[in-house]
């Protein structure tokens, strides 16, 4: 079976196997790193990401019954870094735990409670005792699961002003809280999943009286070594997003509330957010009496303010990712093989002399119909190869050289086509063409659309077209195991060549992007196909003259926030092509003396059109344009 | 109750056109008919049949199912069947339940329930029947519990489930899968006990359903065991190979199953599907019951037979059924062409509830 295939959270119920695919780097950056760390235990916080961000995973990673497993196996060195992290991120202190946390998958049952016959507020009720009854029992299932107490051996402390709510709960014992959590649970649930719901009057006493464990429980103690410590309870709710908008709000609302010494996290996929707040247009508060940063703290899990950063943040964990998933791969593993980078070569791939040919052929034709002179093209010659003699990069072969020729050919004919021209006269052009690293970009693309020359290779290729996702990444390498495997099994050498890389990446991308299923997917579709199109033929205009090509469309922000206003469908459109990892949104992109919106093709959408993986190179467009194209029209 | 289940009273193609000739030709019944008002061409056959022996005494209520974005092809064969409908079984209403709400969460088993709480059954009814031809799991499945319940609280009626089969088309309609798996409303899964969780997980395989099953895969979190069911016998002998073949790289290397797992059920019989799971449910729960929590929870796509024998196993044992909602249909290969005056390929009767049955204890 193939590792990188499975969904990561598949490899939740082996602690032991957990840990060993886990990287702490998500833990340490965003929550170790975040700069209000000290409050994410105090107001709830949103942490949002597209799926395969790895929500569930740091939610995994923090829960207690994984916390003390580490904690408790210091002698093993691969629990050292995730030690660190955990350090970093304030839940222990050296070796003892100082967070008991616990993560509620918000499945869909919650969702249902909307769907009573009850007034709103009766319907809020429900649903936050059954969240808080499930919370307080899986607070216990984590603190009894490494068998290292029994829940009686549990003490808790109450907050000294809360005497009503601790009744409710229970009162102090541990046992008896549980008890009558689970009372309420089974209560709450009864209605929530029953095909014919009780009328009001007839909802049982367990599920209609106060509940509120969030605000009386202060903290837990239990013993560690023999010293009594204390743990500051945090429940993490997964997938919020699948409740109803009105009911997110009213969840928020109850969790924002001061006297709550519990740590709430939400975790939630984009989609639950407006598109104001998915196109981070502004600092948009969560209905009213709530302000972000006061209220409550976000947390974006693909952080577009530091995009250079975060991408080399996501490159150096995808390889540790991608290294400790290889050693589930027996057949790989027997070869010793134990590093996924040094799988994929990074060689220029072969050319072939045919393809050599018939390129020198097509710049002997373009030198002909630019009416270049063979002196110029000497000229143009020497300055592309002085550029790689100081060069750093060592992949510039000569075809790339050749292709670069190409690009300074077509340029310096635009830069002269406005001169007089007589019959001899080989005119210099007012500023002089220079080779840089954008025309050895170009040159990549050509080559790859006129003679195939792979154009994705390597595993920094691969990271970066995952577009800091994890799942996806997964999904990436997987393929490219799978081809490994079958060499190895044939006997053949454990590497992947550029040319297999790429036609294996290309077929995987493009079975991702078609089967993607999330709302307006149909729509999304339209809009990256011609998308796609365009980028592609901006890619192949032969001077080159955005570098590497077009990967996003830019808007004009003035344009963009007028669409915010209204209610327009295309709005939905690219919320969703932007929550589900299409594109990506960057606001205020200054270029131009202007102020624009670009809209990025995805890694993933790339790797399907052979586009350059760079950034900040875009087509001006209307929104207009935009919504014609989602529609098919355009 | 109902240990009769096992061995209930079914009939199978023209034996099924014989039995609703004799047994509802009786002057004394009068008969209810659930069923789907949709596009699918085999929407009207067991209502037309039924109407054909009863005349007046057939009384019904038909459901459309409204999903907002429709292919007006399949809107257009749906107002067909309604007409038809209408025109056929005048004692009866036809319902438009709205399968999403506005946030595209799915609420159609919601919304049929809530019907149903309010449903008057005729004066005097003597059966009841499900016709799950032509209705989505979501709706007959809630709708199976509630009208067997009701059949329950009266004495002498009656409860039948008829299925106009057809796994060549069953396979031709696609649906686009909605953002979220769930449980069909009425079939969720229980509370998590003391115990850690021992979910064996039981999904249907249908051509083309890769995603929905998928999407369900990741809802479910921790299975300690996939068995994927498979139609066999079927009409066509190489299905359950075909979708082997198609389910290759996701049965055995995403979800990593175990060639031994495999379930395969008749596509004809219901009890088959339901004789399985059941025996299925029974020995896990003997093996594991001591050390886990035991549970089952299934998934039937595809051929609508296959899903009858899960359902009676899912309200028999209260077994979780989890699944994900079509956004939109679409039939490949274009439009199913008008139910032909043939019929469909096949016909399915479980006699499911009934005096017939009062002395089966004896």
């Amino acid at each position: 079976m193939n590792p990188f295939l499975r969904r990561a959270t598949e490899y939740l119920r082996d602690t032991s196997q957990f840990l060993q695919i886990t990287s702490p780097e998500p833990l340490s950056v965003f929550i170790g790193k975040h700069e209000r760390r000290n409050d994410l235990l105090d107001v709830p916080v949103r942490i949002v990401g597209s799926p395969g961000t790895g929500k569930t995973m740091l939610a995994s990673m923090v829960e207690y019954r994984t916390l003390e497993a580490v904690l408790l196996e210091q002698n093993n060195p691969n629990y050292r870094e995730l030690t660190a992290a955990y350090n970093d991120a304030r839940f222990a202190d050296g070796d003892v735990p100082r967070v008991a946390a616990v993560r509620l998958p918000m499945e869909s049952e919650y969702r249902d409670f909307w769907e009573l016959p009850y007034e709103g507020a009766v319907k809020t009720k429900l649903m936050l005792a059954l969240i808080q009854a499930r919370a307080v029992i899986g607070l216990y299932r984590n603190l009894t699961a490494n068998n290292r107490r029994d829940v009686a051996d549990i003490g808790v402390t109450t907050r000294p002003e809360a005497y009503a709510q601790v009744e409710q709960i229970g009162g102090t014992r541990s046992l008896d809280q549980l008890s009558r959590a689970r009372e309420v649970e089974s209560a709450v649930y009864a209605i929530g999943s029953s095909l014919i719901p009780p009328t009001l009057e007839d909802i049982p006493q367990a599920a209609n009286a106060p509940y509120q464990p969030f605000e009386a429980i202060q903290e837990f103690s239990i013993d560690w070594d023999g010293e009594p410590i204390a743990l500051r309870p945090l429940v993490i709710l997964d997938d919020v997003h699948t409740l109803h908008p009105d009911q997110l709000a009213a969840l928020l609302r109850a969790l924002a509330r001061r006297e709550m010494r519990i740590g709430r996290w939400m975790m939630m996929r984009m989609d639950s957010l407006s598109p104001h707040d998915i196109l981070r247009s502004s600092d948009e508060d969560f209905g009213p009496g709530l302000k972000v940063e006061r209220d409550y703290i976000d947390i974006y899990m693909q952080n577009v303010a530091h995009r250079r950063i975060e991408r080399r943040r996501f490159r150096s964990m995808a390889e540790d990712m991608a290294d400790r998933y290889l050693k589930f791969v027996p057949s790989l593993r027997d070869r010793g093989v134990d590093s996924f980078g040094a799988t994929l070569l990074r060689r220029a791939p072969s050319f072939g002399i045919v393809n050599l040919r018939e390129l020198k052929a097509l710049i002997n034709r373009d030198q002909k119909v630019l009416e270049i002179t063979d002196g110029r093209r000497q000229q143009l010659t020497n300055i592309v190869s002085e550029y790689v003699a100081n060069a750093k990069a060592r992949d510039l072969t000569e075809e790339i050289r050749l292709a670069m020729l190409r690009v300074l050919m077509h340029r310096h004919a635009g830069r002269v086509s406005g001169v007089n021209l007589s019959l001899f006269d080989d005119p210099d052009p007012v500023v002089e063409v220079k080779a840089k690293p954008d025309i050895v970009d170009a040159a990549k693309v050509h080559l790859h659309h006129l003679f195939s020359r792979p154009l994705h290779y390597g595993l920094e290729d691969l990271c970066d077209a995952s577009s800091e996702n994890a799942e996806l990444f997964l999904q990436l390498a997987g393929t490219l195991v799978d081809k490994l495997e079958a060499k190895v099994i044939r006997r053949q050498t454990a590497e992947l060549t550029a040319q297999q890389q790429q036609e294996v990446l290309t077929q995987k991308a493009a079975e991702i992007v078609e089967k993607w299923s999330f709302p307006y997917a149909r729509r999304v579709k339209s809009l990256i196909e011609e998308m796609g199109r365009r980028c592609v033929e901006n890619s192949m205009l032969p001077n080159a003259p955005l570098g590497g090509g077009a990967t996003s469309f830019g808007i004009l922000e003035e344009e963009l926030v007028q669409l915010l206003r209204t209610e327009k469908e295309l709005l939905s459109v690219l919320k969703y092509a932007v929550a589900y990892g299409a594109l990506t949104a960057v606001r205020n992109y200054g270029q131009g003396g202007k102020k624009w919106c670009l809209f990025e093709l995805s890694g993933v959408v790339r790797l399907a059109y052979g586009l350059d993986l760079g950034r900040g190179s875009f087509l001006e467009c209307k929104v207009a344009e935009i919504e014609a194209a989602s529609e098919g029209v355009a | 109750m109902a240990d009769h289940w096992s061995n209930c009273i079914t009939h199978f193609d023209e034996d099924v056109g014989t039995f609703i000739a004799e047994y509802f030709a009786q002057t004394d019944r009068i008969a209810f008919v659930f069923g789907g008002a949709g596009f699918d061409p085999r929407a009207t056959h067991v209502s037309r049949t039924l109407a054909g022996v009863m005349g007046n005494r057939l009384h019904g209520l038909f459901v459309r199912e409204e999903r907002g974005d429709n292919n007006p092809v399949l809107v257009n064969a749906a107002e067909a069947n309604e007409r038809n409908l209408s025109a056929t079984v005048p004692n009866s209403d036809v319902v438009r339940v709205d399968i999403f709400e506005d946030d595209k969460a799915p609420v159609g088993g919601v919304r049929v329930s809530e019907r149903l709480r309010q449903l008057q059954l005729p004066e005097g009814v003597t059966d009841v029947i499900l016709d799950m031809s032509a209705l989505s799991n979501s709706i007959s499945f809630p709708a199976a519990q509630i009208l067997l319940s009701r059949v329950k609280q009266l004495s002498g009626v009656s409860f039948h489930i008829l299925v106009a089969s057809d796994p060549d088309l069953d396979d031709r309609i696609v649906g686009e899968p909605s953002e979220r798996a769930q449980a069909i409303r009425g079939y969720q899964r229980k509370l998590a006990g003391i115990k850690n969780a021992a979910t064996i997980w039981l999904p249907h395989l249908a051509p083309g359903r890769d995603r929905v099953l998928e999407k369900v895969r990741s809802s479910l979190g921790d299975i300690h065991k996939i068995c994927p069911v498979l139609p066999f016998p079927a009409t066509n002998p190489r299905r359950a190979d075909d979708l082997l073949a198609e389910y290759y790289q996701q049965v055995f290397q995403e979800w990593g199953v175990d060639g031994r797992d495999l379930l395969y059920v008749s596509e004809r019989n219901p009890l088959d599907s339901y004789r399985s799971i059941s025996t299925l449910r029974t020995r896990h729960f003997k093996t594991v019951a001591d050390y886990y929590e035991p549970e089952l929870v299934l998934t039937p796509i595809g051929s609508k037979v296959m899903a009858a024998g899960a359902m009676m196993a899912a309200i028999r044992h209260n077994i979780a059924v989890q699944y994900v909602e079509a956004l939109r249909f679409e039939v490949v290969g274009g439009a199913p062409a008008v139910q032909t005056a043939k019929g469909p390929q096949r016909l399915a009767h479980v006699w499911l509830e009934g005096p017939i049955y009062d002395g089966y204890y004896a």
